[in-house]
């Protein structure tokens, strides 16, 4: 499973970076500014049979 | 249940003392803010849980230090990498004190790139410089020539970054050195990757 999260935070040397991390976590904290990140996970792109 | 703070006359029932005293000897919030709030000039010793990230804390007279009871995941702050697209990244700490450990990895995706001296931002800054010379161990992993080179971790700056070393075998000692876009791998592809482990001791 892979969570996107992205700092929306002007001075943040993260700023607007997605960042495709593996782990099983909704929530992270920024590397960057320290603020909570809330991740959305990343939907499987469906395929047909 | 909040806390109930009582004070000279209030009658303290058997519903007080379970729920408040028993229950409540390690008092819950659902975060820092909220217990921040609700105890304005904490005890030294006081042990409190934020549900919201499942941390112990405890107050030292100063700070109010978390002892966590699961690992965090962070978005590390990178150099000497160029993310691209396709890339799989991990990184996760946990506190426990002044004690931190974390954990890095990072496989080049179709269009990441290895540029230079590659580091990732701390979690926690670290607290001394000389003795975080070298704080871990990290792998550098060539996926095809399956190769794995084994190397150190050096702590460095502030806010603090974690710097990857390997061994150069070039002259008569071992030496390490920096990453490069050649060093380990001559030419860095897909699913190669790097991973480390370090243990500090944070600020």
């Amino acid at each position: 499973m892979i969570t996107l999260f992205t700092c929306n935070e002007l001075e943040c040397p993260n700023v607007g970076i997605e960042y495709r991390m593996e782990d099983a976590n909704s929530v992270a904290m920024c590397g960057g500014c320290k603020q909570t990140l809330i991740g959305t996970i990343e939907q499987e792109a469906e395929t047909n049979e | 249940m909040p806390r109930k703070t009582f004070v000279a006359g209030t009658l303290a029932t058997a519903s007080d003392v379970n729920t408040y005293l028993m229950d409540q000897s390690v008092m819950t919030f659902a975060t820092a803010t909220a217990r921040n709030t609700a105890i304005p000039t904490p005890t030294e010793g006081m042990l409190t849980f934020q549900a919201s990230n499942d941390h112990l804390t405890i107050y030292n007279g100063t700070d109010w230090v978390p002892f966590d009871t699961t690992w965090n995941t962070y978005t590390p702050t990178l150099a000497g990498v160029t993310l691209g697209t396709g890339y799989t990244l991990s990184a996760a700490y946990a506190q426990l004190g002044k004690t931190v450990i974390v954990q890095f990895y990072f496989a080049l995706g179709a269009t990441s790139a290895i540029t230079g001296d590659v580091s990732f931002s701390l979690p926690i800054n670290h607290a001394s410089s000389n003795r975080s010379g070298q704080a871990g161990t990290c792998a550098i992993t060539d996926a095809s020539p399956a190769t794995r080179y084994p190397g150190s971790i050096l702590l460095s700056g502030t806010p603090g970054y974690a710097f990857f070393r390997v061994g150069n075998a070039a002259g008569t000692y071992l030496t390490q050195v920096a990453l490069s876009s050649s060093v380990p791998i001559a030419a860095w592809a897909v699913n190669d990757s790097l991973t480390a482990t370090i243990v500090y001791q944070g600020v």
